[in-house]
């Protein structure tokens, strides 16, 4: 008997570790933040890109929406990166001024000890260092990073939108839930707005859209657990 | 002797009520939603005009005090009549909403027997905006300028504009009135249908810096 079940009990451990315990429909806004988040290139000036120049985006989730309800940024910071995204130069289109940026990675943390800090000129001692502190909990590859502004009746201002696919890691807290998912992050973007910290280029008001999930979250589980399944 | 009073008298409402050496901002508020146009959608030239809503939080609590466990906070924000459209290296479309009449405006609405917020589909529509505008206005502003910028390319779009508060249970508490707000709009999957943009923004208002003096101070800069 315990033969006939053995590959039966062995294709239910693959399951649960390979396939995923949680459910991948997450469609639609995940996260926002707006207060805090700003980034930084170096030669960024005139409202201007230069080719080469490399972008870093350090920022904290203030609101998290279905199905991540049940996390408090309050009480927990959940900071993250956008990083190494390459300038291509911006180019002025009669006073529409635009810019793509190449490559780029996405990281975001859970740190208890709320101690993101902007300080300022960064690369700075807190900056980028308090917002990639904690436990890694989603990572990600960025493409397609572009970048529109103009100068409209209240400054300079604009939108950034730019591809993300989640990949990891396996045991990060939103990972699990989330798995492997396409999705977009965009919103407003400002090098004039008035609260831009000393040193850093730009603030960047956006979101994070799930547009669709490959596969599922996995979760971590025992053999006694596993078993307690099929009793 | 009554010339000379007079005119420190002034000095002094000048220098209690002006501000003394520059005007900061602040963040007033954030807003995440989605927007349209009408009665012909997606089309932004006269006579449609853009409708934009969603959630508002941050609210500034020198504004207003929120509560959002028990209250839902929304924001409308209407373009008003598009005065004028033009186009930028062909890649783009600009359009202007100078008519004064473009308005942006937040509520509060409890969340316990008020109504759910729902963008439903194909705006106007018997939820949206309605169950955006219900509740308490909070803070009012008429657009003192707008302009939206379309990539025609790639369909990611951008608002600017400048706001004069003048109503809501909160502008009181405004330390002044001007403001201006900046939005990006970008094509997203989760975008309900008959919605063009999710509209990411935040609005600032200008707070005045004032510096308290007394009389001989004040009769000091006349010395």
């Amino acid at each position: 008997m315990k033969a006939l079940l053995r590959p039966f009990l062995l294709g239910a451990v693959l399951a649960v570790f390979f396939a995923g315990a949680a459910s991948a429909e997450i469609p639609g806004i995940v996260w926002d933040w707006a207060p805090e988040c700003y980034g930084w290139e170096p030669g960024y000036a005139n409202h201007m890109s230069q080719a080469g120049a490399v972008l870093t985006i350090v920022g904290k989730v203030d609101r998290f929406f279905d199905p991540f309800l049940d996390l408090d940024p309050v009480a927990t910071e959940y900071t993250f990166i956008f990083r190494d995204l390459v300038s291509l130069g911006s180019i002025n289109l009669g006073g529409i001024i635009i810019t793509n940026y190449a490559g780029g990675y996405f990281e975001m943390y859970k740190d208890p000890s709320n101690n993101a800090d902007f300080g300022t000129n960064p690369p700075s001692v807190v900056s980028p260092a308090t917002f990639v502190d904690g436990a890694l909990v989603l990572n990600g590859e960025l493409s397609s990073f572009f970048v529109q502004m103009f100068q409209g009746p209240g400054g300079w201002s604009g939108t950034y939108t730019v591809d993300v696919e989640l990949t990891g890691p396996v045991g990060g807290e939103i990972y699990d839930r989330t798995g492997p998912c396409s999705g977009t992050s965009g919103g407003g973007w400002s090098d004039q707005a008035p609260t831009i910290p000393l040193g850093y280029t730009v603030k960047v008001d956006g979101h994070m859209n799930i547009d669709e999930c490959h596969g599922t979250g996995t979760e971590n589980a025992t053999w006694g657990s596993v078993k307690t399944l099929f009793r | 002797m009554r010339l000379v009073q007079t005119i420190l008298a002034a000095a002094a409402c000048i220098a209690l009520l002006v501000p003394a050496a520059s005007a900061e901002q602040f963040l007033l508020c954030d807003f995440l939603g989605y927007d349209y146009t009408a009665p012909m959608p997606r089309n932004l030239s006269n006579p449609n005009v853009y409708v934009a809503l969603g959630d508002v939080d941050n609210i500034h609590p020198g504004a207003v005090v929120t509560d959002p466990l028990n209250y839902q906070y929304t924001f409308v924000l209407n373009s008003g009549t598009c005065t004028a459209a033009d186009t930028v290296a062909g890649i783009y479309g600009r359009y202007y909403y100078n008519a004064g009449d473009g308005t942006f405006f937040i509520y509060e609405d409890p969340i316990l027997g008020g109504t759910n917020r729902n963008y439903g589909t194909n705006p106007p529509n018997a939820t949206a905006p309605s169950t955006f505008s219900d509740g308490t206005l909070i803070l009012g502003a008429d657009f003192v300028n707008l302009v939206i910028i379309v990539n025609l390319n790639n369909w990611t779009a951008s608002l600017n504009g400048t706001l004069d508060f003048y109503c809501g249970e909160g502008w009181g508490n405004l330390p002044c009135f001007d403001g201006w707000t900046f939005a990006g709009e970008t094509i997203e999957s989760g975008i309900p249908e008959g919605y063009i943009w999710a509209v990411d923004g935040v609005v600032y208002v200008e707070e005045v810096l004032v510096e308290t003096t007394n009389w001989s101070d004040i009769k000091k800069l006349f010395r």
